[in-house]
Formats: C-alpha cells, structure tokens, sequence
C-alpha cells in the first residue's frame, strides 16, 4: 500500500471533483439522486484509464474515511424515540423483511454462481436501505402518518443488520478461503463476536467522550474539528486493530445522537458540508471500480438482473406480509415495501470492505469474486438509485401520507438528523 | 500508509484539545494545533515520514488559503482613490518589514558564521512581510468593529500577502542561484520569478473566468461550493503538475499555487455584488477549510519539533527568531505609520494600523513549508538554510498569534472602534450565518441560500 505522493494526486481530485458535479448536475436535470452522477463520473474516469489501480490504491484512507463518516451518519438517525412506538410491530416487519432479502438474494445467487460462500455476502449486502434519500423524500414533503413512522423504523435499523450479516458472511469466506485446519469454526464465530463487541465497545466509548465536550461546549459548531478528528481517529484504530470500522462509527454515531443533553444540537450540520466532498470522491472512487470488461458478460448482467429482482421481490413481500401478520394498517401494510428500494452507501461501502477483504486473501479465486462483488453492487446501486427514490415518493403518496401542500406548519422531531432539504423538491417533484 | 488516518485522527483530536485548554487563556487556536503538532513531533507519533506522506495537504492548505485570500481582498466599500493609497502604504511596510528584517538577520547570521548569510536573510525578510488576515478577521467580526482602521485593515492584510509571495519566490530564485550559480545566469534569477508570477496570475484567471460561468447559470451560490473547492483543488494540482515538468526542462520557474488561488478567489468575490451572500460563502468555506489547515499547523508543529531537537542549533533559531520578531514588529508598526504619513490618511490609520498588523500565519508558514522542501532536496548548506528557516519562522508564528490577535484589539480599541460592549459579544452572535438553524422547511429568502448548501450530496 505504500503508494507514494506524486502531484497528480491533487489534479486528479480536482479534476474528480469538477466532473462529478457536473454528472450531477445533469442527473438533477433529469431529477435522479446526484450519486448516480458521481457514479458515472468515476466509470467515465476509470474506464478512460484516468483513475488508475495505483491512484485508488492511495486513496483508499479517503474510503475508509467515507465508510466511517457513513456509519456516524446512520448511527445519528437512529433516535430514542423510534423505539418509543410498537417496536415488537415493527421489529417484526423489519426482521421478516431484511432475513427474506437475504435469504432470497442469496439462494438466487448461490444458484447463478454456484459459490454459496459469495451468495452469502450478496444476501447480506442486499438486505441493506439506503435511508439518506427516502428520508429526504420524508423531509421535504413532510410525510407524516403511520407508513412514516414505520418507516423511519426499519430503515434506521436495517442496516445494522445488513452490517451484522456483512460481517458474518465476511467470516464465512475467509473461514471458506484459509487453509484448512488454520481457522476453525469455533475460532471464526468467536474472532466475529470479538470483532462485533469490540468495534461497539470502542465506539460508545469515544462516542460518550465526546458527548461530554459537545455538553461542555457551547457553540457546536466550535467542536467541528474535534468531530471530524475522533471519526478518523475511530476508522483508524479500527483498521489497525482490523476491527468494523462502519460498525464502530454507527454506535459512535447512535451515542452522540442520543446522549447529548436535550438543549444541544446533537448534529453537526456544518459535519456534513465538510462531508460532502469526501462521499462525493467515495462514489467517484466505486464508480471507477466499475469495469466494464467484468460487467460485459452475460452471468454477471443475470446476476445483476437477479440481484435487483431478488431484492425488490423480498423487501417488497418481506414487507408486507410481516405488516400483514402484525395487522398493520392496510395502507402501510400495502405501500411500506415500496419504500424500501433505495441502496447507496452502505451497501457499496460494504462491498468495498468485502473486497478490500478479499484482496487481501490472495486467493486468485477470492481476489475475482471481490472485484465481482464489487462491480455488481455497484451497477445495482446505480440502477436502483434510478427507482428508489421515485418508489418511495410514489408509496408514500399512495398511503395519502404525501401533503401536496408544502407549507405545513409542524416540525418533525424524530428525524432532527437530515436537515434543510429545501431544494431537492424540485428533484422529486419532477419525477412523481 | 497504514497508521495514517490513525496519526491524522489523532493529530486532529489532540489538536483540538489544545486549542480549547488555550482558548480559555484566549491564545487563538492556530497556536493550540501548533503546540499539538510540538507534542506529536517530539514523541514521534507524527514522524518524518507521515509528515512526507501528508505533503500534499500543504499544498491543498495553502491553495484554500490563497484563494480566501482573494476573497478578501476585494471590498466593494474601498473606492478607487483609498485603494491607491492603501496600497502605498503596503508598499512601503511591506517593505520595511522585509529591508528590516533581512538586514538584522544577515548580521546575526554572519556573526555565526552561517554559510550563506546574505541569501538566508533575504528569504527571512521576504516571510516576515506576510501578514495573517484570518486572526485579525476573527477579532473584527468577534468585536463587530467599525471605522477607517477597520475598513482599510483587511486590504492591507491581504494585499501584504501578495507582496511577500512575490518576494518569496524571487528570494528563492536568488539563493539558488547562490548555492550554485552554474545552473542559472542572472538575468535568469531576475526573469524567472517573474515568469512564474505572470504564470500564475494567468492560470488563477483562467480558473476565475471559467468559474464564473457556472456562477451565472446557478442562481443558488450555496451549491456552487463542491465544485468551488473543486476547482481550487484542480488549479492547484494544474500548478505542481506544470511546475514538475518545468523542474524536468530544467528551469527553476515556480508558479505559485497559492498566488494563482489567490487571483481566483479575487476574481469570483469580484464579480459577485451581493455582499452578505460573498461574506458567507467565504465564511462557510472558511469552516469546510478548517481540518485542512488544522492538519497543516500540527503538521507545522511537528516539523517544527524534529527541526529543533535534531538541530545543534537551537540558539541560533532561538536568537534569530527574536531579531525576526523584533524586526518585523517594529517595521510594520512604523512602516504603516509612516505609509500613513505621505498618503494622507486619517490620523487613526496612521497611528493605529501598524499595531493591527502583527499576526503571521498560514502564509507565511506556507511560505517557509515551500522553501524547506525546495532547499531540503539540494542537501548540505540548502538543507541547513531550509531547516534554519522554517524552525525560525514556526517559532516566531506561535509567539505572534499569542501577541497578534491582542495588539489588534488594543490598537482597535485606541482608535475608537472596537465598541465599549463589543467584548459581551459571543463569537457565535455575530456569525449570523448557521447552515443548520433554518430547520428543512423555511423558505425565506435570507436563508435560501444557506440552507440547500448539503441537501442530496450526503446521500449516504
């Protein structure tokens, strides 16, 4: 990894940066989600041989970097008060929708590759929401209603399991891919449980270090630096000591979230403007991972195909026969699972750790199905960046919980974490 | 590689540690992440080597900077007269400072016998004529100051600057030319600065011009900032790629990055009129800047620490960084004062702006950042002079913003200016400008702009 500074490097981001803003740029244009414009800017970039192996090789702290600040991101959604409601209701619907994901998802794929230990991780990957751009479409129309409250629920929370079942199959395919008798099964359960309670362990404990000097302060935004410091410091420990670093930064994240004292503003709304520019060269990055020599083959567009279908399938029925069985309202019962399309982040972030993973194995065939993994993920999360959205504004407007009048007066309190998306109505309501 | 985000994360929480045990004692923060970065160096958490690898933050820094720079530069309140004047008397402090300081240096460093001494003293005193315009901004918009001083101040403060990269860069290509005058002729020192200077005001402008298009197309400024910064990025690396090649022809032009983000950034606060959106796009830029430049001041910090334990000459930095001090102190304050004088200016300018000028900062460290790579690579006597130079100039920067930001308010408040309750103001009162306030569903116009500022792109 020893990638050594040249003075492309600044060019190059420079140059990934101004192209990705046009992407989306365009992409608004056509009121599809930016990330889908910074995608393709990175496919453009690496299929012209721009973004080369050894560049991305160097900005992988820019990876992990984005990987933690997308963990905290999560971590700060999921809120107290989301469990305040009929959590066994909706811990139902939640389970039964993300285990269906991924036992379909996997079953599909295990039946097109013939390699269960990768079906596995396509399961896990596949059961992952992305919450950032149904939770705009929540936010500025102002949804409000049962079907809301649900979803904000499940998708809070899908990921951690996504996260939790990432993990296990990671194990699985290390434990598939070692020599036999090195690692034993009894080893790799314990070396996940350590792993899982360690990278949480470590999380809450910085995350309540830094509740007492976000109580302490006065001005947040005052403590910008510090934020930003304990989340690298927090992705760093977790790749020396080889841990979750996504996980690590959820529970960081949940415990900032949650912990500080009720007259702070928990969030850094300033956090995420420095953000921006970071995710925005991490889909850059994911999208020139993209090779077009992997993706022009017949197997990997029917994987694709069933990986996309699979998981529309499962999240949608998932969904609804576990509001069925709970005898959820009729109209959440019949219109959650819609909802539930959109993937970007964590499922991408995911597949890069898989590959980084896999990588790392050396095995010839490891090191094919890391590249595969990744390339399919994110072709699926370009396509589904497409429908997601427009999905979810379409489900929400069917359960009548989608005001056509933009000037309600109420504030949403349980979803304080998304903040000021005036603008994108534009976007979505080009779309619906 | 592996430890990075690790020695950055940890750098980064360290150094606001610092910084907010400081505060309380009212020492601005650049000196906390400085004295973080001392702390890292001298237990080699922060090690030459990551230092290496974290180079190009340097140059991102410094383009950031040259381009906020910019920004202040222009002030739609300075008429066209006033501006002629101000910029007399940055001349001639300028000036002094650089004359001054280069004159006492080369005499203490002769006196050591430093190899070299008449190049080194140039390159000190081409340093010392930078001032820092984000300390003493901090200090203006903290106490809501108003007046002649105030007013005029940030124009010298950044115009200052333009003046010490220029005699940098030909301070450079001077001591080169004395380590070894083969390579060049002289009439090469005397053209080569001034290629590279044209270079970059070419390149910022380009950058400029091209920028404004997509300024006009967007009514919202706020979106604009990804690919502002963007582009800052892209200019900058344009540079060092530009610059790289030149090094292979084998000519010692040097455009300078940050002069180039600086003639950038004036152009974009030019051409937009509406005041209160420019002052909060620079301000919010200032924020999404700031890890950045903190990194770069631990970074500094560090550097500064390996300099002087691993050098058998810590009194000569020691002693020369006191003379530097003494030197520019007394010729910005009097170099103003004395600029005031033949311009005519009102009597509190005269009196009263030298004392605001005393901060040194980003540019300046930048400055001596630039000198130490290009001197550290000619080995032997460069190498000493490159060491000599930053160990000096980080030194003397974290006495000056202990010093700086108190001179400003003492001689701010001489002059009338500073209002009697301005000290009851809190920092955060007057920065009107929150992203986050304005909760998802105003429509105001005064926060339309602020508010979309992150909407989709954290899609995440």
């Amino acid at each position: 990894m020893q990638a050594l500074y040249t003075p492309e490097v600044l060019l190059l981001l420079g140059i990934a940066l101004v192209l990705a803003y046009f992407g989306a740029e365009i992409m608004t244009k056509f009121g599809i989600p930016k990330i889908l414009g910074f995608m393709i800017a990175g496919l453009v970039l690496g299929t012209l041989g721009i973004f080369n192996d050894d560049f991305r090789t160097f900005l992988f702290p820019i990876v992990d970097l984005a990987l933690g600040l997308i963990g905290y991101n999560i971590g700060l959604e999921i809120r107290k008060e989301v469990f305040r409601g009929q959590t066994r209701r909706m811990g139902t619907i939640l389970i039964l929708e993300s285990i269906l994901t991924f036992v379909i998802v996997t079953v599909l794929a295990g039946y097109l590759l013939g390699a269960w230990h990768i079906a596995l991780v396509f399961g896990a990957l596949a059961s992952a929401t992305d919450p950032a751009s149904t939770v705009m479409v929540i936010w500025e129309r102002k949804c409000k209603g049962d079907l809301t409250d649900t979803l904000m629920f499940i998708l809070a929370l899908d990921d951690v399991i996504a996260i939790l079942l990432a993990d296990g199959a990671i194990a699985i395919a290390i434990l598939f891919y070692s020599a036999p008798g090195t690692v034993t099964i009894i080893g790799a359960v314990g070396s996940l449980v350590i792993d899982v309670a360690a990278s949480s362990a470590i999380g809450a404990i910085l995350g309540f270090v830094m509740v007492y000097f976000v109580n302490r302060e006065d001005d947040r935004r005052e403590i910008l630096e510090f934020e930003l410091g304990m989340i690298i410091l927090i992705v760093g420990l977790m790749s020396w000591l080889q841990l979750s670093a996504i996980l690590s930064c959820m529970v960081f994240g949940f415990v900032v979230g949650n912990f500080v004292s009720r007259e702070k503003d928990p969030v850094s709304h300033t956090l995420k403007v420095i953000m921006s520019p970071i995710v925005m060269i991490f889909f850059v990055i994911v999208g020139a991972s993209i090779d077009l020599g992997v993706i022009a083959n017949l197997s990997v567009v029917l994987l694709t195909i069933a990986y996309v279908g699979g998981r529309t399938f499962a999240k949608y029925f998932g969904s609804r026969v576990g509001a069925q069985l709970t005898k959820t309202r009729e109209l959440t019962t019949k219109y959650l699972g819609l909802c539930l399309m959109s993937q970007a982040g964590v499922a991408v972030g995911l597949s890069l750790v898989v590959e980084q993973n896999f990588l790392s194995l050396g095995d010839a065939e490891a090191v094919f199905f890391g590249t595969l993994i990744l390339n399919v993920i994110a072709l699926t999360t370009m396509i589904l960046q497409v429908f997601g959205p427009v999905a979810a504004s379409e489900g929400l407007r069917k359960a009548g919980e989608y005001p056509d009048d933009l000037c309600g007066t109420d504030e949403i309190h349980t979803i304080e974490s998304l903040e000021d998306n005036t603008e994108p109505v534009d976007d979505v309501s080009d779309t619906s | 590689m592996e430890y990075f985000l690790l020695t950055v994360g940890f750098a980064l929480v360290l150094a606001y540690l610092g910084a907010s045990i400081l505060k309380k004692l009212a020492i601005p923060q650049t000196f906390g992440f400085m004295l973080a970065g001392v702390v890292l160096g001298l237990t080699s958490i922060l090690s030459e080597e990551t230092i290496h690898e974290l180079q190009f933050f340097v140059a991102l820094a410094l383009g950031l900077i040259g381009y906020n720079i910019g920004h202040e530069l222009s002030n739609p309140n300075l008429k066209g007269p006033r501006i002629k004047k101000l910029i007399i008397i940055v001349i001639i402090e300028a000036t002094a400072a650089f004359a001054l300081v280069s004159f006492l240096t080369y005499f203490l460093l002769s006196e050591f016998a430093v190899p070299l001494p008449f190049p080194t003293a140039i390159l000190f005193g081409a340093v010392a004529s930078a001032t820092a315009p984000a300390a003493t901004a901090d200090v203006v918009w903290e106490c809501d100051c108003e007046g002649p001083v105030t007013s005029s101040l940030m124009f010298v403060l950044a115009a200052d600057d333009i003046a010490a990269v220029i005699l940098t860069n030909s301070a450079i290509a001077f001591a080169l030319w004395n380590l070894d005058p083969s390579t060049m002729t002289l009439s090469m020192v005397l053209i080569e600065p001034i290629i590279g200077i044209l270079a970059s005001v070419v390149l910022g402008a380009i950058a400029g011009l091209l920028f404004l298009y997509p300024l006009k197309q967007e009514a919202d400024r706020g979106k604009l900032l990804e690919l502002e910064i963007g582009m800052v990025i892209l200019l900058i690396g344009i540079i060092e790629l530009i610059n790289s090649y030149i090094k292979t022809l084998g000519f010692h032009i040097h455009i300078s990055d940050i002069f180039a983000a600086m003639v950038f950034g004036y152009i974009v606060s030019y051409k937009i009129s509406d005041e209160t959106v420019e002052h909060q796009v620079s301000e919010l830029l200032e924020r999404i800047m700031s890890p950045v430049v903190m990194i770069f001041f631990v970074m500094v910090g560090g550097r500064m620490a390996q300099l002087l334990s691993t050098s058998e000459t810590l009194l000569l930095v020691v002693l020369t960084a006191s003379l530097y001090l003494i030197g520019r102190t007394l010729a910005k304050y009097f170099g103003a004062s004395l600029g005031g004088h033949i311009v005519n200016e009102a009597p509190e300018i005269q009196k009263y702006l030298g004392g605001c000028l005393l901060c040194q900062a980003g540019v300046a460290l930048g400055l001596s950042f630039i000198v130490e790579e290009t001197f550290i690579e000619l080995g032997g006597n460069a190498e000493l002079m490159g060491m000599l130079i930053l160990g000096v100039v980080a030194l003397s920067t974290m006495i000056l913003e202990m010093v700086g930001p108190m001179a400003v308010k003492k001689s701010l408040r001489a002059a009338g200016e500073l209002p009697v309750e301005g000290v009851l103001f809190e920092p955060d009162e007057v920065r009107i400008f929150d992203i986050s306030r304005d909760g998802p569903h105003c429509k105001t116009n005064g926060n339309q702009e602020n508010s979309t500022i992150d909407d989709d792109k954290i899609e995440v």
